[in-house]
């Protein structure tokens, strides 16, 4: 129900008249649903008529400049006060002492009173300051500042839809690729193991990014994370580099498909589920290759074809280890060749969803289908976003988007 | 936790954020059905439609002259589970559209 309220808020309303009725309503058959309807009538009918919209005046506060509060104790009181303010996600923190962020503020040239936006699900305001504040908490490093300022910017844009991302019942995942003279500038992880761990700009960004959506958002479980059962990536999410050295000759880094100069910074956000790891060590041929590409990815892996149409317009990620990438070359492929292979070979026949998902909107997107129709994952090949990330191994990921993010990519400023 | 037994006068930045937005003030709920138009939105989840059928059914049966209105069947469009600010919006003027004197959805799963 908190989560509900929160609803409106993010739609720009104050607030919204709620009836909550107990769950599951999913999964069950209708006859059990029309009790709960009955059982839920006189309590709808009376809240139908009986609420009023609150009239009580907004808070007053000013987000800019943030209080500064005395505390007497080690750095470990600050830790534990911190989690029971619910402004630490629980793992170790550097206390964000005024003089640690007027030094993080160095590292970029915008306004510490600047507002980036809302965060969702409850639309804290973040400022530049904040943001430099969790950077501190993270152990980020001044010069870092300027790409974490870029991808909150990425994620508080609606078209990521960071609120699903931080509220939904699916094990979301936050993804970060940065591109352009940056990775290299900074030490961002775009080789081996690039998304794990050892690399400190990747690691402490994907912490701070998280720490603000723990903290500013208030995505924290049970509210408003109502994610089923989550995932580590909500301490440090996903952040990493394309490794734009290994990219087979004539096929273009991401920023570059996407609009930007080879010479500039990027990055791109979005979210999405667990990628699907593909481990093939033993296809000599790009045929065999895509073969085994047919098998482990599906519309399925994001609610795709009747079950959520609207997912076949946006953007799966598939992360193609160099040595898969080079495989794919090593026939004269282009990415753009790679794309229509893969669109083809991922679609798996209609009558593999239950009946209860509604073909109707579907039919709409691809005109008339049957039980044999094979549904592909997105409407066009061209909608899959390729990168060649890692470093030695035969392993590649694809990631599912979460309904209604859609990726977003911001030139990073100094 | 180990805890050190250094003691320290601090002064820290206070990370809480603010959560004020300029949100618009809702409509008050007509303080009676009666010969009244009511919209039921349903956005497509598993078994919503059931739901909202019975509560349609038991309005018609208990408010006198009220008149339902299901949103998914006169405005196919508003059934969809399309998590964005646009297709909310796109939803909400579609919903509007309807001449509603309230709306009642089943958002959830």
């Amino acid at each position: 129900m908190e989560l509900a309220n929160t609803i409106p808020l993010a739609e720009g309303f104050r607030e919204a008249c709620f009836v909550q009725v107990s769950p599951p309503i999913g999964m069950l058959p209708p006859s059990d649903i029309k009790k709960k309807a009955e059982n839920a009538f006189d309590e709808i009918l009376k809240a139908a008529m009986d609420w009023r919209p609150s009239t009580g005046a907004a808070v007053k506060r000013l987000a800019y400049p943030a209080d500064i509060f005395e505390f007497s104790g080690t750095v470990e009181d600050i830790h534990r006060h911190f989690i029971e303010k619910k402004w630490s996600l629980g793992l170790p923190i550097l206390p964000p002492t005024p003089e640690r962020i007027h030094e993080m503020l160095k590292g970029t040239g915008r306004k510490p009173e600047e507002v980036l936006g809302q965060a969702p699900p409850r639309m804290g305001t973040l400022t530049v300051e904040l943001a430099a504040v969790y950077a501190v908490m993270a152990g980020c490093r001044p010069q870092y500042m300027p790409v974490l300022i870029a991808v909150l910017e990425g994620f508080l844009t609606p078209e990521a839809n960071w609120r699903l991302a931080l509220s939904g019942t699916g094990t979301s995942q936050l993804i970060v690729i940065v591109n352009g003279p940056v990775v290299k500038e900074i030490g961002i992880g775009c080789e081996q193991g690039a998304a794990g761990k050892g690399y400190h700009a990747n690691g402490s960004i994907g912490y701070a990014i998280n720490l603000i959506a723990y903290a500013v958002g208030g995505s924290g479980p049970p509210m408003f994370d109502r994610s089923t059962l989550a995932s580590p990536s909500d301490y440090v999410c996903w952040v990493f580099g394309e490794n734009e050295h290994a990219l087979p000759d004539g096929w273009k880094p991401l920023h570059v498909e996407r609009g930007f100069k080879h010479s500039d910074s990027v990055v791109t956000v979005m979210a999405g589920y667990p990628p699907a790891e593909n481990m093939d060590h033993w296809s000599a041929s790009v045929e065999e290759h895509m073969r085994w590409w047919s098998h482990i990815v599906n519309p399925l892996q994001n609610m795709g074809g009747p079950s959520v149409p609207q997912v076949m317009e946006q953007n799966p990620l598939i992360a193609l280890g160099p040595e898969h990438a080079h495989l794919i070359a090593s026939e004269k492929w282009s990415k753009d060749d790679f794309r229509k292979a893969f669109w083809e070979r991922t679609r798996i026949p209609l009558s593999v969803w239950p009946s209860t998902c509604g073909r109707e909107r579907l039919a709409e997107m691809l005109g008339p289908v049957t039980d044999d129709s094979l549904i592909p994952i997105t409407l066009k090949p061209e909608q899959f976003l390729i990168v060649v990330a890692g470093g030695d191994g035969k392993q590649s990921h694809y990631f599912a988007p979460l309904p209604g993010s859609f990726p977003v990519s911001r030139l990073i400023r100094r | 936790m180990v805890k050190s037994k250094k003691q320290t006068q601090w002064k820290l930045v206070n990370p809480e954020a603010l959560v004020q937005i300029e949100a618009d003030q809702v409509n008050q709920h007509p303080k009676d059905l009666s010969g009244k138009t009511v919209v039921l939105y349903w956005n497509g989840k598993p078994n919503g439609d059931h739901f909202l059928n019975r509560i349609g059914e038991l309005l018609i049966e208990k408010v006198n002259n009220v008149k339902v209105i299901k949103a998914w069947e006169v405005r196919p469009s508003t059934k969809r589970t399309d998590p964005t600010a646009k297709a909310s919006s796109a939803t909400a003027q579609e919903l509007a559209r309807l001449n509603p004197d309230l709306v009642i959805g089943a958002p959830g799963d």
